[in-house]
């Protein structure tokens, strides 16, 4: 008849403790709703997956490893042991180490373009531009759709001869800033530094997340304290946000080393290899079929590279966590 | 240190949702004032105004005789802090404390006093090289103090900076905060939805309530003497309680006692008037003749250390009061609270004889919600000044 105010602060003291019960009655009547998978379980659910891994990881990748010790053709028959006679060679070709200095640049030319441009159009576009969606359309798209359209169209536009941007230039007069600009081999150069940077779509995709969540206290206590909108920036939400930073070099490191497409369907790494990657540098040697092990070491010297990035960036993210 | 003057200030979100309304305020220098409302009340959104983190919809402002609407933020002269601190989490705690002054320009030499006489005034010397990740909650709460200290402001805005505080640590600081007011005299507007920190901490307080002002008063005053129906259901833990009153010509009458009053009483459906007394007010005993005789059974009773709360089905005509409007009269007996002192878990169940000073009584009326004055209360003795506190127990239950 007599009940308890109806205050659960109070109540819960009260009365038994409702999580005990439950404890003790589950063994005999209800069943948990999580509890360990049984070797069926475990089969059924992690079976695909490891078939799917062991094909395409761990057989690939031990089959890259085993081919990059042979002297072996594009039929992969006949292949004969040479130890680490391609490694050997492979250090010691320039094209190679342009390569991979190539693979640097451009990493860091997108880096730089990420957490300054990208930075600052996201913050842009998050401080309530007029048109945002539009201008979220033109900077995510192009990262959206496949990179081989996007360079493909670059090839097309960036023609010397009947290219639309040496058209342009000639309709308006500035015939004289009409360049070859794919066989120059410095422009050509820039070009893929320029597609690199035009990519920043992820990047402010990244940010923009981050921004959406971000508590804006300490941005408005800077204001009270008379930071200026560029002091804003740079001073308070840069280093709030440096997570994101991470999160950004990371990712774009990575993708530098896979960004084949940007390459191959602009300059195809020409002129003079004056833009070759090792994507590039490796379909080359590859598709070429004289020796697929030389290729074969090369990738793995990129596989390496880009395990190290991730992990020294893993530690990294780690130490900054722990701290 | 600074006075302010709010006049009409509104705010107007997408020309439609009127957050803030007409509010007009004088914050005297040196002044702890606080505002206190529930959520979505729009007393942060006023104190938003106050700092220029809201553009003001209508209305003036002024801080120590200027007029300071169109002024940016950090010229107003007003430090702020906030309800997570919003300290900035790359800084050690003496690159936050000194970072206002660094945008100031002030000297280097003189920056670094600055902010080790705050940390010694705060109790944070220790703290000044950790990051504030790695600080407590009460720390944290320090240094985002210090922080709007250290810039000698002329008014302090406070947005709820002890919510995310345990109780313990809230106490502390709710004394620690009203002593350095004190101290310092820094004219501050407070936010809070705690009425406890209101009538705890406030020089006066102003009760708030979808955008509009409902009182402006003394701790005592809004708790004794509420001026609507609203401001007499937020202000006590527990609320006040609500029950009908039928109307004569010149007042109301509560159960055979006539309680004249000033001004005109609207009906609101059936209920003619509404008459309110605290929990505290009622008490367990047989009634004077000048006292109000309520009697019932006790439904429920909530033990709390050194009070009881007891809920009394009651013989009374209860008034549901919702966000201080008349919303529905309860059928069959109303429910009452009343609080006595001690552990008396030993009612529970039963029939009980309540009296009740006619003096303590409030009356409202019952369509607008506004108090309704009362001419000549019943001067009879408070409960409590000679009164045992033992119920009459007229049957077990």
């Amino acid at each position: 008849m007599t009940d308890r105010l109806a205050d659960p602060a109070t109540t819960a003291d009260d009365g038994p403790d409702v999580t005990a019960v439950i404890e003790q009655q589950a063994p005999s009547r209800v069943r948990p709703l999580t509890r360990k998978p049984g070797a069926r379980g475990i089969v059924v659910f992690f079976g695909p997956l490891f078939v799917f891994y062991a094909v395409f990881y761990f057989f690939s990748v031990a089959f890259l490893a085993r081919t990059s010790f042979q002297d072996v053709s594009l039929s992969l028959r006949n292949a004969v042991s040479v130890g680490w006679d391609n490694y050997r060679l492979l250090l010691d070709d320039p094209r190679f180490i342009d390569a991979l200095r190539n693979n640097l640049v451009f990493a860091a030319a997108a880096i730089a373009a990420a957490m300054t441009i990208g930075f600052f159009i996201a913050v842009a576009l998050w401080s309530g531009v007029r048109g945002r969606a539009l201008f979220y359309a033109v900077f995510l798209l192009p990262s959206l759709m496949p990179i081989a359209l996007v360079a493909s169209v670059f090839r097309t536009m960036l023609e010397s001869r009947f290219g639309a941007v040496n058209e342009f230039l000639r309709s308006v007069g500035l015939e004289a800033l009409a360049q070859r600009w794919l066989i120059d081999p410095d422009l050509a150069y820039g070009v893929i530094v320029v597609m690199f940077v035009y990519l920043i779509g992820l990047p402010i995709l990244y940010y923009t997340s981050n921004l959406a969540v971000i508590n804006t206290s300490a941005l408005e206590s800077a204001v009270l304290d008379g930071a200026g909108p560029f002091r804003l920036m740079g001073g308070i939400l840069f280093p709030i946000m440096k997570n994101t930073h991470k999160t950004v070099t990371l990712s774009t490191v990575l993708i530098s080393f896979r960004a084949f497409d940007i390459v191959f369907f602009s300059t195809g790494g020409g002129p003079a290899g004056r833009t070759e990657i090792t994507g590039t540098y490796v379909y080359n040697f590859t598709t070429s079929g004289t020796n697929v092990g030389f290729a074969s070491a090369a990738a793995v010297i990129v596989l390496l590279i880009s395990l190290i990035v991730s992990a020294v960036q893993l530690r990294i993210y780690r130490r900054a966590g722990a701290s | 240190m600074a006075g302010l003057v709010l006049e009409g200030l509104t705010k107007i979100y997408s020309g439609r949702v009127e957050s803030v309304s007409n509010v007009t305020l004088t914050v005297a220098d040196s002044e702890f004032l606080v505002l206190l409302g529930p959520s979505g009340c729009g007393k942060s959104t006023l104190l938003r105004m106050i700092a220029g983190l809201e553009t003001i919809t209508a209305g003036s402002l002024a801080i120590g005789g200027q007029a300071v609407g169109d002024v940016h933020p950090r010229d107003r002269d007003i430090a702020m802090v906030f309800q997570n601190y919003a300290l900035y989490p790359h800084m050690t705690v003496r690159k936050n404390l000194a970072y206002p002054l660094k945008l100031q320009k002030v000297p280097k030499a003189e920056r670094r006093a600055k902010v080790e006489r705050v940390a010694a005034l705060l109790e944070i010397e220790a703290e000044l090289d950790r990051r504030p990740d790695s600080l407590s909650g009460g720390q944290r709460q320090r240094v985002a103090m210090g922080r709007a200290l250290v810039r000698e402001p002329s008014v302090f805005l406070m947005d709820e900076p002890l919510s995310n505080l345990d109780a313990r640590l809230r106490m502390q600081m709710r004394s620690d905060i009203s002593a350095l007011q004190g101290k310092l005299g820094i004219t501050t507007v407070y936010v809070t939805h705690d009425q406890v920190e209101a009538m705890t901490m406030a020089d006066r307080i102003v009760v708030m309530n979808q955008g509009r002002v409902q009182q402006v008063g003394r701790p005592t005053e809004v708790y004794e003497h509420p001026a609507n129906l609203f401001v007499a259901g937020f202000i006590g833990s527990p609320p006040m309680n609500f029950f009908a009153a039928r109307r004569t010509d010149g007042g109301v009458a509560v159960r055979g006692h006539e309680i004249p009053v000033t001004g005109a009483l609207d009906p609101c459906g059936e209920i003619d008037a509404v008459v309110g007394i605290r929990p505290e007010e009622v008490s367990f005993g047989e009634p004077d003749p000048g006292e109000l005789s309520i009697t019932g059974f006790i439904a429920a009773v909530e033990t709390l250390g050194a009070e009881t709360l007891c809920r009394v089905e009651a013989d009374l005509t209860a008034v549901v009061v919702e966000a201080g409007v008349v919303t529905a009269s309860a059928a069959g007996p109303g429910s009452f609270l009343v609080r006595t002192p001690g552990n008396r878990d030993d009612l529970a169940g039963a029939q009980v004889q309540l009296r009740a000073p006619i003096g303590a009584l409030r009356v409202f009326d019952a369509a607008s919600g506004r108090a309704v004055g009362v001419d000549a209360c019943d001067g009879s003795a408070r409960p409590g000044a000679d009164d045992t506190g033992q119920p009459t127990v007229l049957s077990a239950g």
